[in-house]
Order: C-alpha cells, then sequence, then structure tokens
C-alpha cells in the first residue's frame, strides 16, 4: 500500500473525473456548446505532458550531476510518456478545432508551438536512437532536453500569449482562466489533471522497472 | 526654369493645398462625449430593445464582465433595457453581450450593437440559441456515454494493474 496508494488515488480521480465530464454544470458558451467538456481532456493532456516533460527534465539533469544511468532511463522513459500525451493533446486538438474553427489545423502561434515542442522531442527520442555508447548517449541526450524543455516553455508558454491567438487563453479571448472557467469546472478540471499526470507516471514507471529487469 | 526652381513651386503648391484642406475643415459636427444629448426627446422607460420578447420568455439574463450599458439606462432581469436618467445619456456606441437563460439548461447569446446620437438611438441585436445537449441528458442517453467513458478507462486500469502485477512478480524472483 505504501507504493501504490498514489495509484489508487489516480483510479479514483479518474471514476470521479469521467461522469462530472459528462454530467457536470459546464459555462454555457457560443460556438462551443458542450464541447467545452473536452476541456477535462484535451486540456488536462497539455497539462499533465508539462508536468511529465519537466519530471524528465529534472532526471536529466540529476543525470548529469551524478552520473547515474538509472536517472537517465527514468529522463527517457518520462519523455516518451509525455510524447505520447502531447501527441493526444494534438489529436484531442484537432477534432476539437474542426468542430468549432471548422477546420482540424489553422497557421496559429499556439498550434505551431504546440506541433514544434512535440517535433523536438521526437528528435530527443531520434537523438537517443542515433548514439551506440550508453554513457555518451545519456550525457548528449540530456543535456537536448535541457533545451527541448526550455524552448517548449517559450513556444507553448510565453510566444501564443504575446501575439493574437484563435486558441483560448491568448492574444485577448476570453480565456478559461480568467472569467469564464466556473467553479463547478474547476472542481473536474484540476482532479482531472492530477489523475492524467499520476496515470502517466505510473505507465512510466512500468517501462523503467521493465527496462531494468531486461537489463539483468 | 532650372530644376531648383521647379521643385520649390511644386512644394509651395502642395504646401497650400494641405493649408486649405486644414482650414477648411468643418469640426463643429463633430460629437464627443462631452456633447450633450437632448433630454427631451427621450423620456423615463423608454425602451431600448426588449430582450424577453426577442428570446420568447426569458428566466434571466447575464450580463458579460465586459459589456458597458449606455450611460442613463438600466437593464432589469427580463431583460429589457429602458432609459433611466434622459439627461445622464452620453452619445456614442456601446456594445453588449448579454446571455439569457430562457429554461433551466437553454441559454441564448445576444450580441447587441447600440449607437446613441442626440436625437435617436440605433439598436441592433443578433441572438444565437446555444445548443446544449438537453435532449440527451433528458432522455438518458448521456449516461450511455458516461458508461462507455468508464468500461474504456476501467479495461485500460485492469491491463495495468495485471502489467504492474506480473513485474512485481518478476523483480521478486529476479531478486537475490
Amino acid at each position: 500500500m505504501r507504493k501504490h496508494w498514489w495509484k489508487i488515488i489516480a483510479i479514483a480521480l479518474m471514476v470521479f473525473v469521467l461522469p462530472m465530464a459528462f454530467l457536470g454544470d459546464v459555462s454555457v458558451q457560443i460556438i462551443l456548446h458542450e464541447t467545452i467538456r473536452n476541456l477535462y481532456f484535451h486540456v488536462t493532456m497539455w497539462f499533465s505532458m508539462f508536468i511529465i516533460f519537466a519530471v524528465s527534465l529534472v532526471y536529466s539533469i540529476r543525470f548529469l550531476a551524478k552520473g547515474k544511468l538509472e536517472h537517465d532511463l527514468v529522463a527517457q522513459e518520462s519523455a516518451t510518456v509525455g510524447l505520447v500525451y502531447g501527441m493526444i493533446g494534438i489529436v484531442t486538438g484537432m477534432i476539437w478545432a474542426n468542430f468549432t474553427w471548422g477546420a482540424p489545423w489553422v497557421n496559429d502561434p499556439q498550434l505551431n508551438g504546440a506541433a514544434i515542442t512535440v517535433l523536438s522531442y521526437v528528435a530527443y527520442m531520434i537523438l537517443r536512437g542515433s548514439i551506440k555508447d550508453e554513457a555518451a548517449k545519456a550525457r548528449i541526450s540530456a543535456v537536448y532536453n535541457i533545451f527541448a524543455f526550455v524552448l517548449m516553455f517559450i513556444l507553448i508558454g510565453i510566444l501564443p500569449r504575446m501575439n493574437d491567438s484563435l486558441h483560448p487563453g491568448k492574444g485577448g479571448n476570453p480565456g478559461f482562466g480568467n472569467y469564464d472557467l466556473k467553479s463547478s469546472m474547476r472542481l473536474v478540471f484540476y482532479p482531472a489533471i492530477i489523475a492524467w499526470t499520476l496515470i502517466g507516471v505510473w505507465i512510466f514507471q512500468l517501462r523503467v522497472r521493465i527496462q531494468k529487469l531486461q537489463k539483468q | 526654369m532650372n530644376k531648383w526652381f521647379v521643385a520649390i513651386l511644386g512644394l509651395l503648391w502642395g504646401a497650400s493645398v494641405h493649408a486649405t484642406v486644414i482650414l477648411n475643415s468643418d469640426s463643429s459636427s463633430v460629437l464627443t462625449a462631452d456633447t450633450q444629448v437632448n433630454a427631451s426627446i427621450f423620456s423615463v422607460g423608454d425602451t431600448v430593445f426588449n430582450l424577453n420578447r426577442l428570446n420568447r420568455g426569458i428566466l434571466s439574463v447575464q450580463l458579460s464582465n465586459d459589456s458597458k450599458l449606455p450611460a442613463g439606462t438600466s437593464l432589469n432581469e427580463k431583460g429589457v433595457l429602458t432609459v433611466s436618467d434622459p439627461a445622464a445619456m452620453k452619445p456614442g456606441t456601446y456594445e453588449l453581450s448579454i446571455k439569457s437563460k430562457i429554461a433551466p439548461e437553454e441559454w441564448y447569446d445576444n450580441y447587441i450593437t447600440i449607437k446613441v446620437s442626440n436625437t435617436q438611438f440605433l439598436v441592433h441585436v443578433d441572438s444565437d440559441h446555444i445548443e446544449m445537449a438537453t435532449g440527451f441528458r433528458a432522455e438518458g442517453k448521456i449516461y450511455v456515454v458516461v458508461a462507455v467513458a468508464l468500461v474504456l478507462f476501467l479495461v485500460i486500469i485492469a491491463f495495468l494493474v495485471r502489467m504492474e502485477r506480473n513485474v512485481a512478480r518478476m523483480e521478486r524472483t529476479q531478486k537475490p
């Protein structure tokens, strides 16, 4: 139980979030209508991805400081899970955009930033695959991870806010963070982020353990 | 007639054209916020717009945060904007966004532009019925959606739990 308590919390939170996502009270907005419920899936994916990439960054830095290959393994696996979450975020975003904006993709700073972020972590995977020596692979990819994280922070956290964007929350749109996120939505939104993040952590932790077993 | 002479002539001509334009422009017809509205034209209780009739029966209204009502008017909870103080009215263009609830789960979104001049006002209202899944919820179909989502999730969790158990078993047998 000491090892598994957070997994139970993740499951419990998701069992709360999933029905509330469809049955709960939401802000009524033109254009969005019921699709605002995608907030609990699409937006939470991005928040969870950010947290998991932050974990990856921390372990990359820990590896560079101590040199333990285990840390590099955690950095790699958490980057993998974060990347999957990012791709889910992009696909759910495209579905949402197709319904509300009329096209699955538009030339928008937020969308372009998200796409470049995902591509930069794909490049991280390719970089790892291209180096044979374990220690060199770990060192070089750890340094790249730091740059990729900073790039992500700028591309999806800073640049879209400075430009006009179709995307809610950026460039003068009444974003969900400011006026329109009702308290009944926050009640589901924050637990959803926690739940999705913990599930992502569970998945990458399993992958790390399997990799360690395979090495022995 | 050298080129400098022609150039200076051209400059003088251009300057004189600009000067006449500036001196002759009539600024007396520009309405500023300081000019007063002819208060005798409007009386207390004049309706500017009536959302209760436009949306066919309103339970409550909600004015958006960035909407400002024209000075000298007031909005009642049935969505009727009336003149309350003709002397306080100021000319200008006002844009309002008002959401009206017509049933416990149904809303209209109204985008209203009001242009006040010193003798009249012009009102334009755009109303959108915001479609929500009230039918789904009333018929109970929403519970099917919830059930499907839960089943999908629980199957994935069952898979994760099984993998967790296998890995734990392998770790136990591998440990010396």
